[in-house]
């Protein structure tokens, strides 16, 4: 079976552009969360975010996602060494492209268009705001970003939810392991951060309250919910048989990836985290190692009360023991980034595995006996070659990862 | 060399507007002349719990309820008949297929004409209202992983979960994916679906309702519980876009782009007697052999890009 190696990455997120802007930021531990900038939020719920700082970008609904992931896209193939004018029949696609949103002004503004009639089966609507959406399908993304990374090779787009970019490099590792592919682009992006999305999580009561830096508390007794973030990162997977004959140095490996459900309800999950342990002993397994052999847990980590339980449960029960194992959570540095979270939380980690030391926890002040992990809250030198990092979503969705240094 | 293990279909089942069937997809005439929605669908008739209903959108109705269909024969109606037949719910999972789903749904359009359409609207009022004027659940209705969460919830499956939503390539990738995670020896059962509606769709894409589910189950787990074996499904290497691109089920993507790969398998599977029933791009579909001559899979060799075949018996 072919072992895939990590070739290259990048990543946009609230943290900065760039892998050199998310080494600074984890080693200073800063946090990308603030007030929210691209609408007013006065008279909204929800006021803080972690968002990306760029003027430029257009709207969620008019393609933000792609303009992020083509910067990540390019970042990623220049550290692979890749050209992209190159297109590859070797060369595969597995995405995770984040819920579609509409723009509620542009809806408002189609309702009261002449063309639209709701009576209709189906209903009509003007033909510019039906082009605006089928061109943001993820399927036209997808045929959009197999062009633009020369990928000639399958195309897959994944949507678990929270899990997606889990997912996404889940099944990329899959089609190099069966030799259906050299090199697959493993891409995530999303952009919840628009009014529409954040007035939907909102009504779900899982989002947190208080000061943007302070807001988000992954496994702090004091934890309120989570803060939707943006973001997208793109990692470059390859054969190592592949990489070595192109010379290409290795970021890291990807040697392991385990998927289960929760089979408990569609928005609370398992109160012992069943599917996360699941998940996390089949990503084990896959990785052909031990519980004691990993050195570090980039935990799912949203700062919600049972999800951070659940989880903390889930690592008790696989790991045998608890706080054997330094566990942090990146989402308080970067927020939720929702489809893109796993994706940017494999960058984070290998980052950190690249480093030699282990990311901070943002606002873990106090320690909540229900989850009774070893939590990093500063970032701290450690020595580890290999690396957990976990993505569950709602619906009871888990997906967990084994992320190594390169041999 | 890694053995894979032989992958069977145990059971079937699928929602069509009246006067089609799966194996009328190919033939266009046949689609022209059927109808483009299940009016006669009655989703409590498929899902007892009309809680469990109201947290459902069309498009979910009609994916369970085809599943409903498939693990019927299959004899796993219930999470309980699961354990039953002896499989460990951890070792039982999901693929499911799915168009990206609108959330311009009645919901959304009444809370914006309540803050008024056209220059009248107000996003900052829009903003007060929504927490009385939007539904507390919407989100959950508008993923397209809640598919496998119900099904989960109703069927008990634990095990690998993956949702496609890749447009006209997700449902042949779910099944695929599916066969691949059995062949492999990470899950014994997997249950197969896909669902189009135009209800949840923002455009003229899907133009006609469908639903698809497979039940797949390692051969050797099938026969131990004396299920009936439908035929073998062989996964072999995923074809590229282009290729897929061009395969048969092109009537029914652009009809119900979620549903067509599977669909086109439920085809196959109707051509009794067949002694090959046929090939679909990246999954060969053949006649199960009696029990004595069942062997494993080898693993497919790369350099020739062929589909596992068994080894001599």
């Amino acid at each position: 079976m072919n072992s895939v190696w990590i070739t290259g990455m990048g990543v946009i997120s609230p943290l900065g552009a760039g892998l050199e802007a998310h080494r600074i930021a984890l080693r200073e531990a800063s946090c990308g969360i603030r007030y929210i900038r691209q609408f007013p939020t006065e008279r909204f719920p929800v006021r803080i975010a972690g968002e990306v700082c760029d003027p430029t970008l257009p709207h969620a609904a008019a393609g933000r996602a792609s303009v992020l992931l083509e910067r990540a896209l390019q970042e990623a193939f220049a550290d692979a060494g890749l050209s992209l004018s190159e297109p590859s029949p070797r060369r595969a696609l597995s995405c995770a492209l984040g819920k579609q949103t509409v723009r509620l002004e542009t809806l408002a503004a189609a309702l009261a268009a002449p063309e639209t009639d709701l009576a209709q089966e189906p209903p009509r609507w003007p033909p510019t705001f039906v082009r605006d959406w089928e061109e943001r399908e993820p399927a036209r993304q997808l045929d959009h970003l197999a062009g633009y990374a020369g990928a000639l090779g399958p195309a897959y787009c994944c949507y678990t939810a929270c899990a997606s970019g889990n997912d996404a490099l889940g099944m990329g590792k899959r089609l190099i392991e069966r030799g259906e592919a050299d090199m697959v682009v493993a891409a995530a992006a999303d952009c919840q951060v628009n009014p529409l999305s954040l007035l939907e999580f909102d009504l779900l009561d899982a989002l947190a309250q208080g000061e943007p830096e302070h807001a988000c508390r992954p496994f702090d007794r004091e934890r309120t919910g989570f803060v939707v973030g943006e973001g997208a990162a793109v990692l470059v997977l390859e054969a190592a048989e592949h990489a070595r004959r192109r010379r290409a140095r290795a970021r890291g490996r990807l040697t392991g990836y385990g998927s289960a459900l929760d089979c408990f309800g569609l928005t609370k999950c398992h109160p012992q985290g069943r599917g996360a342990a699941l998940a996390m002993a089949a990503a084990l397994a896959d990785a052909r190692r031990r519980p004691e052999e990993i050195g570090y847990i980039n935990a799912h980590g949203t700062g919600t009360i049972l999800n951070d339980r659940a989880e903390s449960a889930a690592i008790t029960r696989v790991w045998g023991t608890a706080g054997s194992v330094p566990v942090s959570s990146t989402k308080s540095m970067t927020g939720h980034l929702i489809a893109a979270a796993a994706a940017v939380e494999a960058v984070l980690t290998l980052l950190a595995l690249d480093e030699q030391f282990l990311p901070a926890t943002l606002n873990y002040s106090t320690p909540d006996p229900e989850c009774p992990l070893a939590v990093v809250a500063q970032p701290r030198a450690a020595r580890f070659q290999a690396a957990m990092s976990n993505g569950f979503g709602f619906g009871g969705q888990n997906s967990a990862l084994i992320l190594e240094a390169p041999e | 060399m890694p053995e894979l293990r032989s992958v069977v279909v145990t059971g079937r089942g699928w929602l069509l507007p009246p006067g089609m069937t799966p194996a009328g997809f190919e033939d266009d005439r046949s689609s022209r002349a059927a109808g483009w929605r299940l009016d006669s669908f009655d989703a409590a008739s498929y899902v007892g719990d009309p809680k469990v209903l109201r947290a459902m959108n069309r498009v979910f109705q009609i994916a369970a309820a085809a599943a409903v269909l498939a693990m019927r024969p299959a004899g796993l109606v219930s999470p309980s008949d699961l354990e039953r037949a002896g499989h460990e719910p951890a070792r039982c999972g999901i693929a499911v297929a799915m168009t990206e789903i609108s959330p311009v749904d009645a919901n959304l359009i009444d809370a914006v004409v309540g803050i008024g359409t056209g220059d009248q609207f107000d996003l900052g009022a829009f903003g007060e209202a929504a927490r009385h004027s939007l539904h507390p659940f919407r989100r959950l209705m508008l993923l397209a992983n809640m598919a496998a969460a119900h099904s989960s919830l109703l069927f008990g499956l634990q095990g690998p979960s993956f949702t496609f939503n890749s447009g006209a390539h997700s449902s042949l990738q779910a099944i695929r994916e599916a066969c691949w995670t059995i062949a492999s020896g990470r899950a014994d059962l997997m249950l197969c679906e896909a669902a189009d509606s135009p209800e949840n769709a923002l455009h003229c894409q899907p133009v006609t309702e469908a639903a698809a589910a497979l039940v797949l189950e390692a051969e050797e787990s099938a026969r131990r519980r004396g299920a009936t074996l439908l035929a073998c499904l062989q996964p072999g290497p995923e074809p590229s876009a282009p290729a897929l691109d061009a395969a048969p089920a092109q009537l029914w993507r652009r009809h119900a782009p979620a549903t067509a790969g599977l669909l086109a398998v439920l085809a196959r599977l109707s051509q009794t007697g067949a002694a090959r029933l046929g090939e679909l791009p990246g999954l060969e579909i053949v006649p199960c052999r009696p029990a004595a001559d069942a062997a494993p899979l080898h693993e497919p060799s790369r350099a020739s890009g062929a589909a596992p075949r068994k080894s001599a018996p």
